[in-house]
């Protein structure tokens, strides 16, 4: 039989995203009322370098592997997926911010 | 783990399900009419987003834009299938997929910044070969159409297996919410609904996964419960999970990015500097939607889930079965459906655009070279409606579809490699590109059927680079690539003239 509650574990997440959740949907908005107000201006800018993509790219697919290989190891690290999946959005967010800044 | 009871939750009814779609509708389209006052005034907003995707966007649109209803119930799948190999063969070539695509895109936005389609290039870099570029035409239109097909039935069967809603009726409220948003927004509400859906794929990912394992006996009664099976299923090294499914689905996925019109009109339509980060961090933020979610598969093996019996005989069902039989609160429950229809909403909206601009760009302008900006607006939604009428259709009908699924592939896959040489090498000829890609279907799919996926896929990527290559070393013609900076924008006669609505 189904429950309303949820473990302290579950309200914890749930309390971190909502945090989250918050950040990211705000850089959002904002990024989208400064793309209504930037939408004609001309793109002047040069296209970005492949040298830290490259290296980047590298270092994310060790990370998922390991990440992956990590659930393996003891029960504990069950949890590693989901602070990745906490960490993603933040990363997200992240970029709207930069793009805000510049 | 004998103590945890698998049943089905009583209080999950039709009309909740249907609910459901409907509401995400709502939310989606609140955001998009906000979108289509401030940012969508004419055709060039319309299917490339006047080219003012910035990195924030271009990020959140391209992981929802890659996260398919499928990837979301395969990564559990295949971890229930093969454990952590499974998993590993899911998902690290999935974003490897995304990233793998940042030399094509940057290259092609160098050569061709005002290019809008794939067959547009072809058909400038191949001196307006007809041939050429109507094979190109038709593998974009129905690779985006079997996107919306295959994302429609994804749609159906989670509605209906979580809520008992008839799959007829989830499909067509699915495609009528869809539709309705994309037809006001095209490119920047696909973009901006994409980058909510990315915010939906993670942190209600999170707050599932921990309360299915907790709900599963915890993280120390599942992995135990995993690691008695043996068998290697906490293992990545498997090796029938790399032959069984994982090198081919690595081909596959490579593919559906570097020849996929939906990933090489987000390339057209980011900020030029944003064009290389923006598939990078997508890429590499990607991956932890499979990861987290892969879980629902270990905790499937660990309950000793029965794919026959419990599943219908489809592992793919691993995910939805045991949300909605855990005893997890319906609440929990619905946001898990939410999690699956945001993935299959945002796909089905970028293929939407994608058959919008291959229309618009690649057969009203040629056909209608001097055709007014209003009319050409209007045109532009027209495919979305012909897409979604054939996807109703297909699903409604009950008719197989492997046919269509078979030719899209086939299509893709074929003009892979001819693509990537006519981006790279300046002697590749329009013939070349024809011949490999016609004779690497001909031959390269009956091989496909007699012996199996992986050596078919492998039989038409060489058929498909072999013959560019000898016929373009036996020509030696050189193109020049300067010819492609000269092309004008397709919606020239379209640029921005009406004042911005308030």
């Amino acid at each position: 039989m189904p429950n309303f509650f949820v473990s302290s574990g579950t309200v914890v997440t749930i309390v971190i995203g909502i945090v989250i959740g918050f950040f990211y949907l705000r850089y959002m908005w904002l990024v989208l009322q400064r793309v209504a107000k930037t939408l004609d201006d001309p793109d002047d800018g040069q296209s970005d370098g492949f040298g830290y993509s490259f290296i980047g790219a590298i270092i994310a697919v060790i990370a998922s592997s390991l990440a992956i290989a990590a659930y393996g190891f003891a029960p504990q690290l069950l949890y590693i997926g989901v602070v990745l999946a906490l960490a993603s959005p933040i990363a997200v967010a992240y970029t709207f911010r930069r793009e805000l800044d510049e | 783990m004998s103590k945890v009871q698998l049943s089905a939750n009583a209080a999950l009814r039709p009309e909740l399900g249907v609910a459901s779609e409907i509401l995400l509708g709502v939310l989606l389209l609140a955001l998009v009419y906000y979108v289509k006052v401030k940012l969508v005034r004419n055709t060039k907003d319309f299917v490339i987003a006047n080219r003012k995707i910035g990195f924030g966007f271009g990020v959140a649109g391209l992981i929802s834009i890659w996260t398919w209803a499928m990837a979301v119930m395969m990564s559990a799948a295949q971890t229930y299938s093969f454990g952590l190999s499974g998993l590993f063969w899911f998902t690290v070539p999935n974003g490897l997929a995304v990233i793998a695509a940042i030399p094509f895109v940057r290259k092609i936005r160098t050569l061709m910044p005002d290019g809008y389609t794939i067959p547009e290039f072809v058909k400038v870099r191949f001196g307006g070969n007809a041939i050429a570029g109507g094979v190109v035409v038709l593998g974009a239109l129905f690779g985006s159409l079997i996107e919306v097909i295959i994302n429609i039935k994804g749609t159906s069967l989670v509605v209906s297996n979580v809520f008992g809603v008839d799959p007829r009726l989830a499909a067509i409220i699915g495609l009528l919410v869809v539709l309705t948003y994309s037809i006001l927004g095209g490119l920047w509400a696909s973009i901006t609904t994409s980058a909510l859906s990315t915010l939906l794929h993670t942190v209600p990912s999170a707050i599932i996964v921990v309360a299915a394992l907790h709900y599963a006996g915890g993280v120390d009664a599942v992995w135990h419960s995993v690691a008695g099976q043996g068998n290697g299923l906490l293992s990545v090294a498997r090796p029938d999970a790399a032959t069984g499914f994982g090198i081919t689905l690595a081909l596959g996925l490579l593919t559906a990015t570097i020849a996929g019109q939906e990933f090489w009109q987000v390339a057209w339509a980011l900020k030029k500097r944003d064009v290389s980060r923006s598939f990078f961090w997508a890429g590499a933020w990607f991956y932890p939607i499979p990861i987290c979610l892969g879980l629902l598969g270990l905790i499937g093996l660990a309950l000793h889930v029965n794919v026959n019996t419990q599943l219908g005989g489809d592992a793919a069902a691993v995910g939805p079965y045991l949300v909605s039989h855990l005893g997890l609160p319906t609440w929990l429950v619905i946001l898990y459906v939410i999690v699956i229809l945001s993935a299959c909403y945002s796909v089905i909206d970028s293929a939407f655009t994608a058959t919008s601009s291959v229309f618009v760009v690649d057969i009203i302008k040629p056909l209608v070279p001097k055709i007014n900006e209003k009319r050409l607006f209007l045109w532009a939604k027209v495919p979305m409606f012909f897409t979604a009428i054939i996807a109703a259709a297909v699903v409604l009908t009950g008719v197989d579809f492997v046919t269509i699924v078979l030719t899209s592939y086939a299509i893709r896959t074929a003009i892979l490699i001819p693509l990537v040489l006519s981006l790279f090498w300046a002697r590749t000829t329009g013939w070349g590109f024809v011949g490999g890609t016609i004779l690497a279907i001909a031959i390269g799919m009956p091989i496909r059927s007699v012996a199996g996926d992986l050596w078919g896929s492998l039989s038409i990527l060489a058929i498909s680079a072999a013959v560019p290559l000898v016929i373009g070393l036996l020509n030696n013609l050189r193109f020049d690539f300067e010819r492609l900076r000269q092309v004008e924008d397709a919606t020239v006669s379209s640029e921005p003239q009406a004042v911005p609505a308030e």
